[in-house]
């Protein structure tokens, strides 16, 4: 026999109502009584929430971790309005943070009042015979809500049992373990599933133009919830978030821009690219920004302390181009550009083209092996001599073939899909490492020639440089053996199979 | 799982208080602990409040099966602390054993069983040296032996040595204490001091003889619940951790 249950109440409760409902050989023992006014933290992805776990502060100014019904970690938050795991004081709790959230905020997502009168059912030996916990929950200015936990000791089955029966009358309605966890996602908590890769549920025959539109306005849509974390600078990644899914809007239109008429890919073009291009600046900044700690560690002791004043002047030009987004965000302008460019992907489809009309599924298959080939007929000329500029056009191949493995990814067997986007991934990191190395060697060498940098400064400047131009070599060393490895015999075949096979449902998916 | 018997030849010693108290601070100090009181007296199962079974004839099925034994478990007021209250019918122990086969080992293996959900029994025993006895020293890893310091109780404590000698027993499983000492008599200090020079196992710590132990049976619950900062708990959270460090060092 279970000698536990939880239970939520129809109606107010109170201790007088449980101790009239008892049997009459059974009678309540004093109560105590516990009141907590609870705040629940988390990023914008609800991540810690996911991995089954609460971050939560009371009004005694602790922040504290839950799993299940344990406090597993706490510490005190040093101020209000903290947001970073950087900001709390060094220990377990920050450490877990940062492999949990690592760079995100957590902002408090939800605030409510647990009332909590723990009892005891004794007998008239005055020997508990069964432990009760009764919840009052209030939350916004809904009406409170109230719930009960009941737990038998064993060897008193029978009390328990006789104890459930004498509650029947409050019309309990049965509700799974009360852990902290659960009593917070009774009073409302918002749990569900976010994903950061949405579902287009694609059809194999769909015609493309159809397909992609609603791709590309699925990605838009998505990018439009960063927005207001953008605007109150709540962390880096909305940002970050909000360019990823312009691109990848941008990146399925581009990669079928046959299946729209000219006048329609134009229109689509050049909203895409406005949306894009308007936080270049603040993002750069931001990445910038974000790998201080790496920068400093790359530079000998005595060349640290210019980097450090540079840093300042970095900030500062952040603030400006912060500012130059909300600008460019919270207009009515940018309010009818986006419109524009969702009502464009709304449209009726015009069907003009051959490749509008063909089924995506062939369309992707047609698009990723050509890709592919490409990939490999330029990957076997990269040389120890060839230009820089060759190998950044690999990487874009690599890059577009990767988001077309990973977007149209729910048209094919998941286990391949996943095997050759980790073959893709092992040489696009390293090209990937080696264009941001350039690009962030370029970024030091143009700051370098500015007005009014100091010598200190400039001395830090081109050590860095210089840092970042030998890993960039390093890089470069290892392009031509990754590439070798993924244009190998079996990625051949594996992504013929792939891209050549008829549409079979896949049973995993 | 780890079996603590609190044993004594003779009675009044404060056997069923040490039980109780020292299940108490086991279980606070993580132990999954389970007290099974012996004494058909039922003194620790009256200080938890918990009442013996109905059925007749319950220490006969007490030893022949293991199945028994757990429907009998009752769960105390105290987290990770059970009890098995006493039954009248553990009076006719002697005899049942002597019907049964293995009588010595008995015990034993009726406990045998509970090795996966408990860490720790406490045997509270009866003021018996008899079959019972032999089956209560070849289950237990450590014999704790309450003793006051009298003449009387030195003289019961030989005894109980000189039977572990007769039958063979380990005697390093037996470790004695002073409990109910007085510590303004003369005699119990000189014959404590004997005693631990003739005895080398006698643990440090002792109690006290203090009017909170017998308030146990006003309040029925441990000391610590309503004499938190008195000496008598203070004296029985020593005993425990000394006692604690015997168990640990007995794993190694």
């Amino acid at each position: 026999m279970n000698l536990w249950i939880d239970w939520r109440l129809q109606k107010a409760t109170s201790i007088a109502d449980l101790a009239d409902s008892l049997p009459e050989t059974l009678h309540l023992g004093p109560s105590h009584s516990c009141h907590e006014k609870l705040t629940v933290y988390d990023d914008f992805n609800g991540t810690i929430w996911r991995a089954g776990l609460a971050l939560l502060s009371d009004d005694s100014g602790w922040l504290s971790l839950w799993q299940k019904n344990q406090q597993i970690l706490t510490t005190r938050m040093p101020q209000k309005n903290i947001r970073f795991w950087w900001q709390l004081p060094a220990g377990d709790l920050a450490e877990k943070l940062e492999k949990l959230i690592a760079i995100r905020a957590f902002t408090p997502r939800y605030k409510c009042l647990i009332s909590t009168e723990r009892l005891n059912v004794l007998n008239h030996d005055e020997k508990i015979v069964t432990r009760i916990e009764l919840y009052r929950l209030e939350y916004d200015d809904s009406q409170p809500m109230f719930l009960v936990s009941l737990l038998g000791l064993r060897g008193y089955e029978e009390d328990f049992s006789r104890i459930l029966k004498s509650l029947s009358p409050l019309n309990p309605q049965e509700v799974d373990r009360l852990t902290l966890r659960q009593l917070l996602a009774e009073t409302g908590l918002q749990t569900a599933e976010f994903s950061p890769v949405p579902k287009f549920n694609l059809l194999p025959e769909e015609p493309s133009e159809v397909a992609v539109s609603r791709m590309a306005e699925i990605f838009l849509s998505s990018a439009r919830q960063y927005e207001a974390g953008i605007l109150a600078d709540i962390d880096t990644e909305f940002v970050h978030q909000y360019r990823v899914n312009i691109r990848k809007a941008w990146s399925v239109i581009n990669q079928f821009k046959n299946a729209y008429t000219a006048q329609r890919y134009q229109e689509l073009k050049t909203g895409l690219k406005i949306l894009g291009s308007r936080t270049n600046t603040l993002r750069d900044l931001d990445v910038f920004l974000l790998a201080q700690d790496q920068y400093i560690n790359m530079l000998p002791e005595h060349l640290r302390p210019g980097l450090d004043a540079l840093y300042r002047r970095i900030k500062r030009r952040r603030t400006m181009a912060f500012k130059k987004v909300i600008e460019a965000l919270d207009c009515a302008e940018y309010q009818l550009l986006v419109e524009q460019i969702s009502q464009t992907l709304q449209q009726k489809p015009e069907l003009a083209t051959k490749l509008s009309k063909t089924g995506i599924r062939s369309a992707v298959c047609h698009e990723g092996l050509s890709l592919y080939l490409k990939i490999s007929t330029k990957g076997k000329n990269i040389d120890a001599e060839t230009p820089d500029g060759k190998i950044h056009e690999l990487r874009i191949l690599g890059k577009k073939l990767r988001y077309l493995l990973e977007l149209f990814g729910e048209l094919f067997p998941r286990r391949q899909i996943k095997q050759l986007v980790g073959d893709l991934k092992k040489i696009q990191d390293n090209l990937g490492r080696f264009n941001d190395y350039s690009v962030q060697g370029l970024f030091m060498a143009n700051i370098g020639q500015e007005k009014n940098i100091t010598d200190e400064q400039r001395a830090s400047i081109y050590g860095l440089v210089a840092v970042l131009y030998n890993k960039q070599n390093q890089e470069r060393s290892l392009v031509e053996t990754r590439l070798a490895q993924f244009c190998n015999s079996q990625v051949v075949d594996e992504f013929q199979k792939l891209f050549s096979q008829p549409f079979a449902k896949d049973s995993e998916k | 799982m780890k079996i603590l018997a609190c044993y004594s030849i003779k009675g009044g010693v404060g056997k069923s208080a040490t039980a109780v108290n020292l299940a108490y601070w086991a279980a606070k100090a993580g132990y999954r602990t389970l007290l099974l009181d012996l004494d058909s007296q039922g003194a620790s199962s009256f200080y938890f409040r918990v009442k013996p079974p109905v059925q007749k004839n319950w220490g006969k099925r007490f030893l022949q099966a293991y199945g028994q034994i757990i429907k009998q478990i009752k769960e105390s007021d105290y987290p990770g602390l059970d009890v098995i209250p006493a039954h009248l019918s553990f009076r006719n122990f002697d005899i049942l054993l002597d019907e049964l086969g293995k009588r010595k080992k008995r015990l034993s293996q009726a406990l045998k069983g509970l090795k996966k959900e408990y860490d720790l029994v406490i045997l509270d025993c009866p003021p018996t040296i008899s079959r019972l006895a032999e089956n209560i020293f070849n289950a237990a890893d450590i014999v704790l032996v309450p003793v006051i310091p009298t003449t009387l109780s030195e003289r019961t404590f030989e005894q109980l040595l000189k039977f572990f000698k007769q039958q063979d027993f380990n005697r390093s499983k037996l470790i004695p204490f002073f409990t109910m000492v007085d510590a303004r008599k003369q005699l119990h200090h000189e014959i404590a001091i004997g005693m631990r020079k003739n005895y080398k196992h006698f643990l440090r710590n002792a109690i006290p003889h203090a009017t909170d132990v017998e308030k146990m049976g006003k309040y029925r619950a441990p000391i610590d619940t309503f004499a938190h900062n008195s000496q008598a708990n203070r004296a029985y959270i020593a005993l425990w951790q000394e006692l604690e460090q015997h168990l640990k060092e007995s794993d190694q």
